[in-house]
């Protein structure tokens, strides 16, 4: 049985010009000891989609449909009180900028150990104090930095206390939604070093969203790309990144300028839809270099190719 | 000055103070720009590459007179522009123009996109009203925002991320400047309309005949545009060449990391060069190299004495007691030479 099973969800952003359909029936499978690379441009849906794992989804947003299956339970179904039970202890999460998810007047170690309060692991301030220092230590920062408040540490090391915090519980799944977009590239690297080594250490499963499919593809069992709330690809990342199977995927692989690709860069035509009136058809058709007649009028369903999923009236007929 | 230079860039500096005063906390001195020398020529593009705090966005604003520096020399045209007065600077700023990063802070949120265009006409007085409207018009139709006169009368908000940045773009452009520096154009535009806004860029460039410093983090898109690039670190150039050149065989230690930590879909499972922890506190610079403390070559010397920018072979510039030999990084890549120490 795959960790995580999501089916056919829906995520909707009621606003007075309209629901705004951020998520649009996503269905995806993660197995455990996976790393899966979720790939989208802004208005995809990837940041909705790890909100909703994790039933964060603030209003007017909420799950309008579908299952979102961990481990035999069905998240959506959860009460706030057995979902907080799972947070932060099965399912960690890491967000793009360490600084707002810090308080500026609190010392690391205490922001750290409140999870071990919360889920009852540590019984007093001291003892969680204690664990917040094993945990900063798991993540490559001294132990005694318990004591340090976050402005005293560089964005790198925010980082890395955050992600101490999102796996001192262990989780069997962190997910990271954008987790080195504010940092420089070194520090990146450093980064997606310490997450690689905290998952094979602790067997965790990753979930990365991010807008870079070269970050994606470096570390990634598997990559999902996201189009206007859909999944529109996903499979092995070798098979994506080497023979993209849908023209939104192959067109985000030759925007990525990269410093061993080709010095011309293509990108794609057009902009994003708006996600309260999206295209009828396939909602790429717009933007699309190979789209039909049917990719106007019909929706392409996600169907399975070999060992990949796609949603493609084109890629289906190549087949 | 030689012809066909527009901009002679010598020894610049601008260090910032904070705190100090009252209430102002400890008094520190931040030298975000330490000594920059470069030559910029016509038609040309420098691509100006560092990490966050390296001081690339102040030395481009520095350059355009956007801030005063504290030493050094300007040279723009042949003309010393280093403390010209604001009344002598004004009829020289529509040559010059500037683009940054995040579009929508650069425009006003209550103003038709249209007028925005048409405003450093007018300012500079250089057109009538009407006419600014015109050429405001034709630019629209350039930057791909049509029909124009229905994006004239929009406001930002109603723009997405890559059509407020076309804005920009054609905004600075209406005016013909010899010189632009654009700060990190496409790292707030979706992947997949950057390509667009960078052929923009180039095609006004090609009819200008555009000097450009373009500012980016990103060595991959600096690849794309750049006929040289400089890498910055701490204030201070640390290499400096042709664009290819400098990033196949990097001479710099701190380049060569840069160039491995970049993420790559077609070298997935590359050797990364590593160097330890992260850029220093401009307030407070290392002695000796301001990158020693990181770098896995550094020497005693290194410690002591800080290397200055000098002449490497065929253009190259390296600011190194201890560069790296011609051809490394094929060879890096390959898998010989010793990783450095933990």
């Amino acid at each position: 049985m795959a960790l995580l099973e999501i089916r056919d969800l829906r995520v909707y952003y009621y606003t007075l010009l309209g629901a705004v359909r951020a998520v649009d029936g996503v269905s995806l499978e993660v197995e455990r000891g996976e790393w899966v690379g979720v790939v989208g441009e802004s208005g995809s849906g990837k940041s909705t989609l790890a909100l909703a794992i994790m039933r964060l989804v603030p209003p007017p947003g909420r799950i309008a449909g579908g299952s979102i299956v961990f481990d035999g339970v069905d998240l959506t179904r959860l009460s706030e009180g057995e979902m907080r039970r799972i947070r932060g202890r099965r399912i960690g999460m890491v967000f793009q900028d360490p600084m707002a998810s810090l308080d500026p007047v609190r010392r690391i170690g205490d922001q750290i150990g409140d999870v071990f309060l919360e889920h009852g692991v540590a019984s007093s301030r001291e003892e969680a104090r204690r664990l917040a220092g094993e945990a900063l230590e798991m993540a490559g920062l001294p132990r005694d930095w318990v004591d340090r408040y976050p402005h005293q540490l560089s964005g790198g090391q925010r980082q890395r206390a955050l992600i101490a915090g999102a796996v001192a519980l262990k989780p069997e799944l962190l997910i990271a939604d954008e987790p080195t977009t504010a940092l420089d590239v070194i520090v990146q690297a450093k980064i997606m070093d310490l997450i690689e080594e905290l998952k094979r250490e602790l067997g965790m499963t990753v979930i990365l969203i991010t807008h870079d499919i070269s970050l994606a593809a470096e570390r990634s069992t598997r990559i999902a790309v996201m189009y206007a709330g859909k999944l529109v690809e996903y499979g092995p990342v070798d098979a994506v990144v080497e023979d993209p199977l849908h023209p939104y995927t192959r067109g985000l692989l030759e925007s990525a300028p990269d410093l061993w690709g080709e010095k011309r860069l293509k990108g794609i035509p057009g902009y994003p839809p708006d996600l309260r009136r999206p295209p009828r058809g396939c909602r790429f058709h717009p933007r699309c270099p190979v789209a039909m007649e049917k990719c106007r009028e019909e929706e392409p369903p996600l169907v399975r190719v070999g060992d990949r999923l796609v949603a493609c009236h084109r890629a289906l007929m190549r087949r | 000055m030689p012809a066909g230079e527009i901009l002679v860039v010598e020894g610049l500096k601008k260090y910032f103070v904070k705190g100090g005063g009252f209430l102002g906390g400890p008094r520190r001195v931040i030298k975000a720009v330490d000594g920059v020398s470069f030559t910029l020529r016509k038609g040309e593009t420098i691509g100006l590459v560092g990490e966050s705090g390296s001081g690339k966005t102040t030395t481009g604003r520095l350059v355009l007179r956007l801030l005063e520096p504290d030493a050094g020399r300007i040279l723009f045209e042949g003309v010393d522009i280093t403390h010209l007065p604001e009344s002598k600077l004004r009829p020289m700023r529509p040559r010059m123009q500037m683009i940054y990063q995040d579009p929508y802070w650069s425009l006003n949120p209550r103003k038709p996109v249209g007028e925005a265009i048409a405003e450093p006409l007018i300012v500079h007085r250089l057109a009538s009203r009407s006419e600014a409207r015109e050429r405001a018009l034709e630019l629209l139709e350039r930057v791909g925002l049509t029909p124009p006169e229905d994006f004239y009368w929009r406001i930002p908000a109603q723009l997405s991320g890559g059509q407020r940045q076309r804005v920009v773009i054609a905004r600075a452009m209406i005016l013909k400047p010899e010189l632009l520096v654009a700060d990190e154009p496409v790292s707030m535009v979706d992947v997949s309309m950057r390509a667009e806004i960078l052929r923009l860029l180039k095609d006004f460039q090609r009819e200008y005949g555009l000097a450009m410093i373009f500012i980016t983090h990103d060595l991959s898109v600096a690849r794309l545009v750049a006929d040289r690039i400089m890498v910055m670190y701490l204030g201070r150039i640390v290499e400096a060449g042709p664009a290819e050149e400098v990033l196949r065989d990097p001479r710099h230690p701190y380049t060569a990391a840069l160039i491995t930590a970049a993420p790559s879909v077609r070298r997935r499972r590359r050797r990364r060069y590593e160097i330890r922890g992260e850029i220093a506190d401009p307030s407070n610079i290392p002695p000796g190299c301001r990158f020693h403390p990181r770098c896995p070559r550094a020497t005693e010397r290194c410690s002591r004495e800080e290397p200055s920018l000098a002449e490497a072979g065929d253009g190259r510039l390296v600011a190194c007691h201890n560069p790296l030999p011609r051809g490394w990084l094929a060879k890096w890549l390959e898998g010989e030479g010793q990783a450095p120490e933990a």
